[in-house]
């Protein structure tokens, strides 16, 4: 069994898949003609039950089972919704309702494709509704289908129909990456951002939505070495992540997890200025990162003679620095245990001072 | 006491983690939260049954121990006026994969040729005297105005009603003489329905299978269905069949008023090889777009397995022979397709699957 889930991964390709891969032949007005329409399908889900019946059922119908005496939930989450939560429906919404989604990892949006996909909604109409959820204000929240928001907006279009769904912020933030990472175009930069994102999103209970990086990479379908090196981008320096918000293209995850290990050594500067190259001299980021290499190993600073630190009188503990770490190495007959011990209380003693930050 | 079944299926971890929970679990927790016990008798693990898996969502979604209070259940009834598109294989691999999924399903055979009772497993020529039916179920109800015997009527498949169905025979076909003489008569199965929410209030979904032919039956189910679901099979003469099913539902919902009827498409059949699949799938496609489901089955060597494999020793749909086959993997992407489209609620909790049926409009070439 490979890292993917086979949840996530599809057995077959959707209709949509196989619409937009353009595997379907465009069907003849007339062969379209004979075939009744959707005009004649469309039914109102709310409506779609006999009044006899929710007459019936209604006295019978209970309010959800109050949280307070429900044990919370051990693990995961489900989306606890009191059964008044609207079920799933199908909306023709005001545009000017719609806002973007917080998850979105596209950074990226291609101007002229963007006024392509407007001219085929004013030709063709939209042929798939977009995903929403509802936000608390009565505004709603993107789900998928942003950029043919974006394009509805440059359109004038008024209104979309959309899909509206319950969901967690953490199915919405899951929901938002699977549907971009499924398609080509998206960055492994940008990947990695937004996995950040889905790993920092904590349910009501302040539990992580997402138990571990496996679990995030069964959902979202992605191998667990292709989010680790996703990932690894957000270990670059903030003036590399600024270059990146702007350039999510720029390199590769590949070379972010090279990258990474540089700035782990203590080469942020280094690594700021080969990214700084890519972007302004246009090298490749195999030159780039082999330029590095060379600097690194030749510039390599000796590292800088341990300093003696004295414990109750007596040299006790050799220290260095190199990069990020601080190297303590006990003296013969001092116990480490008891040196982290001190350093601990000493660190704790920090916190409950007023903060500096 | 838990009420027995004809089959208690079993399945391991794997399927559990992969196709039936919507949150993310190790195989330890999912043991923790199903309190189970490896059994010494059996080897390679723990299994699971569907029972489990609605014991371990209810403890997870702090509904465990509540007395669950009765609701309306979702009602599908599965219709396209063609024989031979797959209608009965869908419908019994639903509600298989519901069961598994922890979702209490009861399954009506509304066809007189009942082969839906026979793929779940239930031959009705081993009942001496007939079948309790739908239609007999209305009958009586009608004719006597009081409460029947519908948890006399049922069949159990499943235990601890999992997957209960009410099986019919070939006496069904008289139900339609019948209901011609009758004031009302397309609100008959509605109405029964209506004076018994003791009984389907147990029920998380209800799966009706009617037959292909038009009649006052399949429109007392068409009536009291929340959605259809025309279940088209990738050719030209399925194509032809949904006009026929579009005129029924326009005359449903000119003669219900306040009635609107929706309808879901279910692309059967598909095989990447042949050009009429892909032309018939554009042509829905064009036509029916935000009708049809994304989940696009395929022609799958699984269910016709499945057929072959219906003796005397009918051990089921292919989701309860072989849930981790091709074909079964698509059927489960369709149910929960389902429980988000049709806020099909386990007890009264709507689970929130990750949606990937959504996806953006084509892009311009």
């Amino acid at each position: 069994m490979t890292g993917r889930t086979a949840r996530a991964a599809r057995s077959a390709p959707t209709l949509s898949q196989l619409v937009a891969a353009g595997t379907l032949p465009e069907p003849r007005p007339e062969e379209v003609a004979r075939v009744a329409g959707t005009d004649t399908l469309d039914g109102n889900i709310i409506e779609g039950s006999g009044r006899r019946l929710k007459e019936a059922f209604t006295h019978t119908d209970p309010p959800a089972p109050s949280p307070a005496e429900a044990p919370k939930p051990p693990l995961g989450s489900s989306s606890v919704e009191k059964p008044t939560a609207a079920p799933t429906e199908v909306l023709d919404i005001s545009v000017g309702l719609i806002d973007p989604s917080p998850y979105q990892p596209r950074i990226e949006f291609d101007e002229e494709a963007l006024q392509g996909l407007a001219n085929t909604l004013l030709s063709e109409g939209q042929l798939q509704p977009i995903a929403v959820r509802r936000k608390t204000d009565g505004r709603f929240e993107l789900v998928a289908g942003e950029r043919r928001w974006k394009a509805a907006m440059l359109t004038g279009k008024e209104t979309l129909s959309a899909i509206v769904q319950v969901m967690s912020d953490g199915h919405a933030a899951m929901a938002t990456l699977t549907e971009n990472a499924a398609r080509e175009g998206l960055s492994d930069y940008e990947i990695g951002k937004a996995c950040k994102r889905l790993l920092d999103i904590k349910d009501s209970t302040g539990r992580p939505y997402l138990s571990s990086i496996s679990s995030l990479a069964r959902r979202v379908g992605l191998s667990r070495a292709k989010v680790d090196r996703c990932l690894d981008f957000m270990k670059l320096p903030e003036e590399a992540i600024a270059i990146l918000d702007t350039n999510p293209g720029i390199i590769g995850g590949t070379s972010a997890e090279l990258l990474a290990k540089f700035v782990e050594r203590g080469c942020s500067d280094a690594v700021i200025k080969a990214i700084e190259a890519i972007r302004d001299r246009g090298i490749s980021e195999q030159h780039a990162l082999s330029q590095l290499k060379r600097e690194v190993t030749t510039a390599r600073a000796p590292s800088p003679r341990p300093k003696t630190l004295k414990w109750h009188g007596e040299p006790a503990i050799k220290a260095r620095i190199h990069g990020r770490r601080l190297l303590l190495t006990c003296e013969p007959g001092v116990s480490p245990g008891d040196l982290l011990e001190r350093l601990r209380d000493l660190l704790d003693a920090d916190a409950t001072a007023p903060a500096a930050e | 006491m838990i009420v027995d079944g004809l089959r208690n299926p079993e399945f391991r971890a794997k399927l559990v983690l992969e196709q039936l929970l919507p949150e993310v679990l190790s195989t330890g927790q999912l043991r923790d939260v199903t309190q189970k016990e490896p059994d010494a008798s059996k080897r390679g693990g723990l299994t699971y049954t569907p029972l489990d898996i609605r014991a371990a969502k209810l403890t997870l979604t702090g509904q465990a121990g509540a007395k669950l209070p009765l609701k309306q259940p979702i009602l599908i009834n599965t219709r396209i006026p063609k024989g031979g598109t797959g209608k009965t294989t869908i419908t019994g691999n639903l509600a298989t994969a519901f069961a598994f999924m922890g979702y209490r399903v009861l399954a009506i055979d509304g066809d007189p040729q009942a082969s839906l009772s026979h793929l779940l497993g239930v031959d009705p020529e081993d009942e001496s005297g007939s079948v309790s039916h739908i239609g007999a179920l209305m009958q009586e109800h009608e004719s006597r105005r009081e409460k029947v015997d519908l948890a006399g009527a049922v069949r159990h498949v499943y235990p601890g009603g999992m997957l209960d169905l009410i099986p019919a025979d070939i006496t069904l076909t008289q139900t339609d003489g019948w209901l011609i003489g009758q004031l009302g008569r397309e609100h008959i199965f509605e109405q029964l329905v209506a004076d018994h929410p003791e009984f389907f209030g147990q029920y998380d979904v209800v799966l009706i299978d009617s037959a292909p032919g038009t009649t006052p039956l399949t429109f007392n189910f068409m009536a009291a269905a929340h959605a259809l679901l025309a279940v088209v099979w990738l050719d030209r003469e399925s194509l032809r069949a949904m006009n026929l099913l579009a005129s029924n539902i326009k005359e449903v919902n000119r003669a219900l008023p306040g009635k609107n009827l929706q309808v879901r498409i279910v692309a059967n059949g598909y095989h990447a090889a042949y050009a009429h699949c892909k032309e018939s799938l554009g042509v829905l496609h064009r036509s029916f777009s935000g009708n049809i489901d994304d989940i696009v089955i395929s022609h799958s060597s699984g269910f016709v397995r499945q057929k072959a494999i219906l003796t005397a020793e009918a051990k089921g749909p292919l989701v309860e022979q072989d849930p981790q086959s091709f074909g079964a993997k698509q059927i489960f992407e369709l149910a929960r397709s389902l429980v988000t489209r049709y806020s099909i609620k386990l007890g009264a909790v709507q689970e929130s699957w990750p949606t990937l049926a959504v996806v953006e409009a084509l892009e311009p070439a």
